[in-house]
């Protein structure tokens, strides 16, 4: 059932952001446990697994939030835990589940947040900083939004927010965990239409973490399939998903048809 | 809409970006400051005129009751209760955007209470009195913060709801210790004890205004550095982390930094209520400010404290009305009003 890597080298890409090994949890818990993972550079991969199966809780490892209790994450070849917080910063961008935006903030001023990591005590806002800015906003299509207080929004227009920040933060590689969630279905699209943009057009790698299989499916280049802290199947969506895993992983009896639509996987349950 | 919400100032590769409203409520209350600071100079038993004050300052007083008056006895007691409220202010900006609720301040959570046990032990079990309280007060609110900082901590990170709650039990616990002492203390320390208590700024000295003024002048710089990442910390760790803030380190030095100031205020002018409280809600609202400023707190902290001392002078109560229970008074009307008029601002939405 394993297939390391496989899709990535089939695709030809190469990998930044590697683990090795990597054992992740909170004081003595543990909830992760070796996984060996390799993102695929300049693709949309997708993490799929149960509730509590250790999907955020990668999320969090990959970026640093959660030194590693064994193991490690490397980018570029060097152990991340090293790295200075701001070097790492604007390299990998995390949107969390749990980001609140201060009462009375703008869009403008929260999204321009995300240029901390370019900034510093004297040097605040720079041309660069304005530009790129007002480019995040407007790829996610929240100009006309830009003085509007963030409270005010609603939820498909403040996660659109959301990801401005992240995306103004100008990582190569950008982390989203559940970023659909909230949301309703056509928003949900248009949010993974947005992504999908994002990693064509700008070649970003992204890396979401989402329940929905079939949106997984339709979006993904690369799935990643965890289950009880361990990665158990990793691959391209068409090749990655049989009956089988989705047995052995959900407990899901289900058979795969072809989406008339993508000509991705369709799951529909039994 | 024609002005603009912020402001940058650029010199080559440097910048600034200053929030224009913030700067205008900042110069506001300076303004506000020199006049109840010269009202403060002029006010008093001995009359003294703007043109003897000017004198005195430049060196030559027209008599030396009026120089005393103003340089041994007023202008320290001035200067105390600037320092005093601009380190009160500063630091609940502090602790309140740290806790991310005005009830963080640190008279809530325990500090001042921490700090009157330092003192109150210092007069009561070992017969101490006057300018040594200073370091007593200081050890007592030190030994308080950092107790509930490792208290509230789990996991290595402490969470906004734990300091609270933590602080909240141990003020509780230290409010009680601070009633047994007065109870078991003889009677005069009780009394001297008792007017440490009250919270007052009569008869300060320059021995009182050194140590806060050199205290501000070293913290509140380097806590301006601190703002930014704080601000970033109120949208949760899981954003600022990868963000770039060190998220515990950030935290743990602001409040330790935060905690030296209320140790230091409290030391100097004795447990003062509600300035902490409210200063740093005032300078929002009226700032229109997204996190809590620092400086407009500071300064709103000075005003708000030298008002009521202010108050306490002129009021025909009699002289010895402490400035602590003015300012109870004095910040509890002013957000209670300005937690009405949000609320009513809030139901038009």
């Amino acid at each position: 059932m394993r297939d390391e890597g496989k899709g990535a080298a089939k695709t030809g890409a190469q990998s930044r952001l590697k683990t090795q090994a990597l054992q992740l949890g909170y004081a003595g818990r543990k909830i992760c446990a070796e996984v060996s993972l390799a993102v695929p550079e300049g693709r949309f991969s997708v993490i799929l697994g149960p509730n509590g199966c250790g999907k955020s809780t990668l999320l969090r490892g990959l970026c640093n939030l959660l030194p590693p209790q064994a193991g490690q994450v490397l980018l570029d070849g060097q152990v991340i835990a090293r790295l200075p917080a701001r070097r790492l910063a604007q390299q990998i961008g995390l949107l969390p589940q749990s980001a609140q935006a201060p009462s009375g903030i703008t869009v403008e001023d929260l999204v321009a947040r995300g240029r901390y990591p370019y900034q510093g005590p004297f040097r605040q806002w720079s041309p660069e900083d304005a530009r790129i800015v007002a480019e995040a906003m407007a790829a996610t299509g929240v100009t006309d939004l830009a003085q509007t207080e963030v409270g005010a929004l609603s939820g498909g227009q403040r996660q659109r927010v959301w990801i401005a920040l992240v995306l103004a933060q100008q990582t190569p590689i950008l982390l989203l965990d559940e970023p659909t969630t909230f949301l309703d279905i056509a928003h949900q699209l248009e949010l993974l239409e947005l992504l999908q943009r994002l990693n064509r057009d700008q070649g970003r790698t992204i890396v979401a973490v989402l329940h929905d299989l079939n949106q997984a499916c339709r979006y993904a280049d690369h799935l990643v399939v965890m289950a009880a802290g361990r990665v158990v199947a990793e691959g391209p969506p068409a090749r990655l998903m049989t009956p089988g895993l989705l047995r052995q992983v959900f407990g899901l009896e289900a058979v795969i048809l072809d989406d008339p639509i993508s000509h991705t996987p369709l799951i529909v349950a039994r | 809409m024609s002005v603009p919400a912020w402001i940058t100032l650029r010199y080559r590769r440097w910048s600034l970006r200053l929030y224009l409203r913030g700067l205008v409520l900042n110069l506001v209350l300076l303004g506000m400051l020199l006049a109840s600071g010269i009202a403060g100079l002029l006010q008093g038993r001995i009359p003294v005129i703007p043109a003897d004050l000017w004198q005195v300052l430049t060196g030559e007083a027209p008599s030396r009751a009026i120089a005393y008056a103003v340089f041994d006895v007023r202008l320290p007691r001035l200067l105390v209760t600037l320092g005093a409220g601009a380190a009160l202010g500063a630091s609940g900006a502090v602790f309140q955007s740290i806790a991310r609720n005005p009830l963080g301040s640190p008279d809530v959570i325990g500090f001042t209470a921490g700090a009157a046990s330092g003192a109150l032990l210092h007069i009561i079990a070992f017969g101490g009195s006057g300018a040594d309280i200073v370091p007593a007060a200081m050890a007592g609110a030190l030994m308080t913060g950092i107790g509930v900082y490792l208290l509230a901590r789990k996991n290595g990170r402490v969470s906004a709801y734990r300091l609270v709650l933590t602080g909240i039990g141990v003020g509780a616990m230290l409010t009680a210790l601070n009633a047994l002492l007065l109870v078991k203390g003889d009677l005069d320390a009780a009394i001297s004890a008792n007017l440490w208590l009250a919270g007052s700024v009569e008869g300060r000295n320059w021995g009182h205004v050194r140590p806060l003024w050199a205290g501000l002048a070293v913290l509140l710089p380097a806590m301006l550095f601190g703002m930014r990442p704080l601000g970033l910390l109120a949208m949760g760790d899981d954003l600022a982390g990868p963000l770039g803030v060190a998220v515990e380190r950030v935290r743990a030095g602001m409040l330790f930094a935060a905690l030296l100031l209320v140790a230091l205020a409290t030391s100097a002018a004795g447990p003062i209520a509600f300035v902490a409280l409210a200063a740093p809600q005032l300078a929002q609202r009226l700032g229109r400010t997204v996190a809590q400023p620092l400086f407009g707190a500071a300064l709103m902290g000075a005003l708000l404290l030298t008002g009521a001392d202010l108050l306490t002078r002129v009021l025909p109560i009699g002289a010895t009305l402490p400035v602590g229970q003015v300012t109870g008074v004095l910040g509890g009307l002013y957000l209670i009003w300005l937690l009405t008029r949000q609320g009513r601002m809030g139901q038009r939405e």
